[in-house]
Order: structure tokens, then sequence, then C-alpha cells
């Protein structure tokens, strides 16, 4: 059995991940590699553009119904044969999604899934701001070795992949995952450019594309599938072909470093002075920035 | 053996220990747990992992000289066992399920829900379930706020307290004359709590009072229901219960008086009697002649051991590492009635810092000896040893973990007096009261060691 890529994407709630993820093993399967997607969200639709918007039954239905389940029943085939697998977790408000993953994760090498199957590459596509321990399972013990994190300019998601640094530095030293780059997503504008190229200098870190937002990510979706498979000749589909094989090939790893509290937020500041200096602020470009922190820490506090 | 104890001062207030040597407490959990066990007729419903029950209730049972506690304590306790897929899922469902089985299976005057640490961690809503079970059942049913981390075993004692106060207990009430509740005696936490209960209780009915243990008596349910008709709470205790006091004259206008200490022997009972009867405005004349027989008797057993005592043990050094109250009654005792030196007392059961004070004046303070003990406040055992060896005991009271440590390396005559009791069996056993001294002098003595 060849050595297995796996992969894990990171990036806060509803910023791109599972899109990009799904494009990514969409674009990789057409190039003949063998993928398995893994959404860790209990949310549990990180790969239903891969299945014509189906959702399927998660690793942790066979947990909570108690009966013993045959592999088959939780990984399905997606478009061109992708491997689809949803890790589940609670209903919201009850439980503890973060031991759903690591009981997920742990469950499926229990059952020798990745031997079975041996795919070349696994994405793991993961929720979060890195909140609890069970969000950072797939960074640490060894299970994915490269991480990229989905992050637009908007604070709140830079705030989270900041977070995500300060996890991949803390399990580092123990064989944990380390960051491979920061793909930005829904970045048109070049202010939007100027702000993520900045945060990766302050945080040595890379990025690994530029995916603009664009409609025709929005039309696939309506249509339950990725652009790969929607529409393969738009430009929205060679940016993420380009993207996937930027990331097959990569294989360079390293250890980011996160800025801390007090350095993001006069970061932030610095940036948001900069874009009220000049006057008219640029559309969609969130300029309370400096406000932006204290509301994230808010935010990451609650969700604890 | 850990001996590098870390700790850190935060604002110099709160001393914060990073790791800590045999504590002597367990969590909330196990201190609710055997409050309810102690309660007759009561149903602890344990809504945790495996191994919390069964850990907590051998671990404070045994390590307060019993041998079994309640009628539904260990194998017999419900519990819903949480297992992975309740942690993820969330447990409230198998609660749920529990407390039915357990109203079918189970017969009891109340149910008492218990939550350990997962639970709360993932937020089960514990509430909401027992409130359900409470609409569509008859049996009473309350929950403690526990949740095993957040706090020590006295806390969950007061927890257990707080759950009946805000959850069972119903206004208005009748006030009933002469009736007193004794607080402040944890069960288990505090090893002579059954005897110490019921001899405070024999003691202030002497005066003419009828007293609510609430715990350890065969009146079940109704100890609980009849808390917030007492006249005068009673808390025999410097610190723990005074909360629960607090709560009970803010919810049901209940005066309370507080005991710094367990009067231990004629002098401080008599002190003790005296102060509740003027609470309660019974003439001084009317207590004296109630209580004279008792002192009269109690000298009289003095005059049996009294050689022993001057002749054996007069003016010998003592270390205590007790209770708040226990070490303070004890020291109190052996001081001011035997004529004993006391050098050091150390505290070990965490009392509050706002407490302290007190009790510091009160093992300090008005004490006939011409040395005052150095009062510490330790709860790891390894420090209270190192702090036992730097004074020259001949005495050392203490736990049942001191017992080797102070013959091997102190040489001195040691007697298990403080949570955990292995080296005893407890039962009626108590060192308060008028008796309590010759109790405890007839333990002590009955430790010398003599050549034939
Ligand atoms: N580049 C993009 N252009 C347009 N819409 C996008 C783009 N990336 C993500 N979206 C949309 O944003 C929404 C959230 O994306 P999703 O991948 O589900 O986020 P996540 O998995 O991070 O929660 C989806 O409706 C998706 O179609
Ligand atoms: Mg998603």
């Amino acid at each position: 059995m060849s050595k297995i890529r796996n992969i894990a994407i990171y990036g806060k709630g509803g910023i791109g991940k599972s899109t990009t993820s799904s494009n990514i093993s969409a674009a990789l399967s057409e190039e003949g590699y063998k993928v398995m997607q893994i959404g860790c969200d209990p949310k549990s639709d990180s790969t239903n553009t891969l299945r014509g918007g189906q959702f399927i039954p998660t690793v942790l239905d066979t947990l909570r119904s108690g009966k013993r389940v045959e592999t088959d029943e939780f990984i399905h085939d997606g478009f061109n044969g992708i491997k689809c697998v949803e890790a589940g977790g609670p209903e919201p408000g009850v439980g503890c999604a973060g031991r759903g993953i690591i009981t997920a994760i742990e469950l499926l090498k229990q059952r020798n899934v990745f031997e079975d199957y041996s795919p070349d590459v696994v994405i793991y596509d993961v929720l979060g701001d890195v909140v609890c321990g069970g969000f950072a399972m797939p960074i640490r013990e060894g299970i994915a070795e490269q991480v990229y994190t989905v992050s637009s300019s908007d604070f709140m998601a830079i705030y989270a992949a900041n977070n995500l640094f300060k996890g991949i530095l803390k399990y580092a030293n123990n064989g944990g995952a380390l960051f491979s780059g920061i793909i930005a997503n829904s970045v048109n504008l070049p202010e939007q450019q100027d702000i993520l190229n900045d945060f990766s200098k302050k945080t040595k870190t890379t990025i690994t594309e530029f995916v603009p937002r664009s409609l025709t990510v929005t039309r696939s979706e309506l249509r339950g599938r990725t652009v790969i498979e929607a529409e393969p000749d738009s430009e929205q589909a060679g940016i993420y072909r380009s993207l996937a094989r930027k990331i097959i090939t990569n294989g360079h790893k390293y250890v980011p470093s996160p800025l801390d509290v007090d350095g993001l937020k006069s970061w932030a500041q610095s940036w948001s002075d900069r874009l009220l200096g000049q006057g008219e602020a640029p559309g969609r470009i969130n300029c309370s920035l400096e406000h932006g922190v204290q509301i994230a820490e808010e935010e990451a506090v609650r969700a604890r | 053996m850990v001996n590098n104890i870390v700790k850190t001062v935060v604002n110099n207030e709160t001393p914060v220990v990073n790791l800590l040597e045999s504590p002597r407490h367990s969590c909330t959990f196990g201190g609710a747990y055997t409050a309810t066990n102690a309660v007759k007729g009561l149903v602890p419903i344990l809504h945790t992992g495996p191994g919390c029950g069964w850990t907590n209730f051998f671990g404070l049972v045994a390590g307060s000289g019993g041998g079994f506690l309640g009628d539904l304590g260990a194998m017999q306790t419900p519990s819903s066992s949480l297992l992975e897929k309740h942690i993820v899922f969330g447990g409230e469902d198998k609660l749920r399920d529990l407390l039915n089985s357990t109203n079918e299976l189970m017969n009891g005057e109340l149910f008492v829900v218990i939550p350990g640490c997962i639970p709360t961690m993932i937020g089960d809503d514990i509430g909401m379930v027992v409130n359900e079970f409470r609409a569509k059942n008859n049996t009473p049913i309350i929950h403690v706020k526990t949740s095993g981390f957040n706090g020590n075993s006295y806390k969950g004692y007061e927890l257990f307290l707080d759950a009946v106060i805000d959850q069972l207990l119903e206004e208005p009430v009748k006030v009933k004359k002469g009736l007193v509740n004794i607080i402040g005696i944890a069960p288990c936490q505090h090893i002579f709590w059954k005897g110490d209960l019921k001899e405070l209780q024999r003691t202030l009915e002497l005066i003419g009072l009828e007293v609510n243990p609430i715990f350890g008596d065969l009146k079940g349910i109704e100890s609980l229901k009849k808390i917030p008709e007492a006249e005068l709470n009673i808390v025999v205790n410097p610190w723990l219960g005074k909360e629960v006091a607090d709560k009970l004259e803010t919810k049901f206008g209940t005066p309370f008086i507080v005991q710094y200490g367990l009067p231990v022997g004629p002098r401080e009972t008599e002190h003790f009697v005296q102060d509740v009867g003027k609470k309660l405005g019974i003439p001084r004349e009317k207590i004296d002649q109630a209580i004279q027989k008792e002192i009269k008797e109690a000298y009289q057993f003095y005059n049996y051991i009294s050689n022993g005592l001057y002749m054996g043990l007069a003016n010998s050094y003592f270390g205590v590492a007790a209770e708040s109250n226990i070490a303070i009654g004890l020291t109190r005792f052996l001081t001011n009635d035997c004529g004993m030196m006391p050098t050091v007392v150390i505290i070990t059961d965490d009392p509050p810092l706002k407490n302290r004070e007190s009790i510091k004046q009160r093992l300090t303070e008005d004490i006939n000896s011409i040395n005052k003990p150095d009062v510490i406040f330790e709860i790891d055992t390894y420090n209270i040893e190192k702090i036992l060896q730097n004074y020259p005991n001949l005495i050392v009271l203490g736990s049942s973990m001191e017992k080797y440590f102070s013959a091997d390396k102190l040489s001195a005559l040691h007697l298990t007096v403080s949570f955990p009791a292995y080296d005893r069996m407890l039962l009626r056993r108590t060192y308060s009261g008028f008796f309590g001294g010759i109790n405890l002098l007839e333990d002590l003595m009955g430790k010398m060691s003599r050549p034939f």
C-alpha cells in the first residue's frame, strides 16, 4: 500500500471549506487519484455536492443506533468514485460535537477503513476555530500531515485561521500536523488580497491560491454538484484544478507563527486605519476590524 | 513520594494548588451522594460515568470508619453509567430512561438526581429532564447542582442542602417552638458524624428542645421537610453550613447561631448549651438544672482517669491535623481541660479564606496554655507530614494517613480523629458533648503501650 496523503482543511463555519474541499476532491479524482473526503462537521453536508445534494448516513449514526453497522453503510461513492464519509455529530445544543469527531475518526481507524479502501488522498473537511480538543483531533496523533485553512479577508475568518495556527504550533512538537497554506476564498478585490497577504506575511505562512467569489459556485451548488462536475469548462473550475494540483504537489509543511491577542488586535487596527484613511471604504470589506477582535473573542468564549 | 509540591499565590489571596498528594476529600458529587444516602428513604440517582458512584461511595464510607451507608448505596444505586455515545449525543435520554425505570423498580420517598462531571461538561439539561419527570409522576424529585469538578465533598454536602431548600421545601411554614436543626456536620467527611449527631441531639434534648439532625435518623424525608419549621438553626462548624443557614434565614426567616468547633467535654458543652438556650430565651437557671447531673457525672469519670492523665500525659505536647470543627473541639478540650500543650494545629478541610481568621482565633484565644499553637491551613498530605516534623509532639491527632509516619518518624502516640479513618470502626463513637472528652481520653490512653 502506498502512503496515503492526509490533508486537513480548516476554517470557520460558512467560509467555504466544503465547497473548496469537494472541488479539490473532484479535480483530483479527474486526475486519476483515489480520493476519500471525510466531513468533520456535525452539519454532515461536506460531501453533498459530490453526491447530487444527497445526505448520507454518518459514522456516528452507527454509534447512535447501537447496532453493528458495516463500513459500506457509511462510506458512499460520490462523483467519479470519490469515497464520501461524514463523521456526523449531535443535534445543535446537545452532547459534545468535539468528542464526536474524535470518536468518529477512532471508529474509522478501528474498522480499518483506510487499509480496506486504500485511497491515495484523504481530505478532512473540519469545522472550526479549534475551539476544543475534539476539533484539534485531525491535526494531532498523526492523522493529517498537512493542514490548509480556508479564509476570506473578513476578520472573523482570519481570527479562526490564527487560532488554527495556535493549535498547530501546540501539537507541532508531538508529531502533529504542520501547515501548508492559506486558501483565500471569496477574495475578489485587491484590498482583500492585500489584507490576506499581509496576514500571511505576519504569521510566516503562505497563500496557496486566491479563489474568487463566483456565481458559478452558487449555480453548481443549487444543482447539487461541484463546479468541476457541473461547469467543467468554467474559469472557476480551472482555478479549483490549479489549486488541487498545487495541493497534491506541495510537500512543503511548516510551523506557522500565530499572532497573540494583542498582536492580532493591533494588526487589525492598522488595517482598519488604512482602509478608513482611503476615505470611501471598498465594498464588502469589514472595516470595523478592531471591533472584530472583541466580538470574535466573545464568540469563541461562548462556543466553549 | 511527591516532594516538590508547587503552590502559587494569585493576588496574595487565593492559593492555587497545582498538585495535591493524598487529598482528604472527594468531589461535590461524592459529598452529595453520601449526604443523600445518609437520609433514610432517599433514592440517589447518579447521572455520570460508570465508576464515579462506586469509588465515591467506598472512598467516603470506608474512609469514615463505616461499612455501609443507606438502603440504596453502592451496588443498589441507580446510575446512568454514561458511555461514549452519550457524550457525543447527550445523556438526557439516558437519564429519562433511568428515572422511569427507577420509578418502576424502587420505592423511595424522594429521588435525588446527582450529576457527575460528564453530563455537566457536555451541557445536559438535567433540570429540564427532572421537571418533566416531576410533572408526570407523584414521586418527589430534586436534582443537586453538582458536577464533580465544581468543588470538594464539603461543597457537595452544601449543594445537597441547597437543592433540598430550593426544590423541596415550601413556604409558608409554621414555626414549631423548641425545634432546632443541626447543620455543618457532613456525613462521612466528618468521621464521627453518626455519633456526634446523636450526642448533640441528646444533649440539646436535655434542655427540652426537639432536635432535627437531618442526617442519620430514621425519619427520612420528614427530617428534610421539617427543616423550615425550626425555631433556630445551629451550625456546629466554624464555616461549613453557614451559607446554608444564611439561605434558610433568607427564605424562611430562621435565625441561626454558629458554634465555632465541636463542644468537647463538660466545659465547652455547657457553653454551647447555654448559648443555644440564650438565643431561644430559655432561662439560664433552668438550663443549669437540666444539665447539672450530666456535668457531675462527667467529672466523676475524670476522677477515674485523672491519675493516669497527670502521671502519663501531663503537659504533653500535641499536634493536630484535622477538620476545623474537630480540631477546635479537641484542641480546646485537651488544653483547657487536660493541661496539655498544643504545638501546631493543621486545618485540613480547606475552609474559605474569609473564615480562616475566626478559626485561628478559636484556636489561640481563651486557651489556657503557656504556648499557643501555630495554626496552619494545609490539605496536602506530604506537606502535613513536613509540618508535623517541625514540632516535638508526644501525641499526634490526625487521620489514619499520619499513623505510621507518627510512629516511625516522630515516635509519637497517634490517634485517628479525622478523615480518612481507615484504622477505626466508627459507629456511635463521639467526642462531643459532656462525655465526649472522656471517650477521647479513653481512646488516647488506650493507645499507650505498657511493658506488661
Ligand atoms: N468561492 C465561492 N463563490 C461563491 N460562493 C461560495 C464560494 N465559496 C463558498 N461559497 C458559498 O458559501 C456557502 C458556504 O460554503 P460551505 O462550503 O458550505 O462552507 P463551510 O463548509 O465552510 O461551512 C455555500 O452556499 C457556498 O456555495
Ligand atoms: Mg461545511
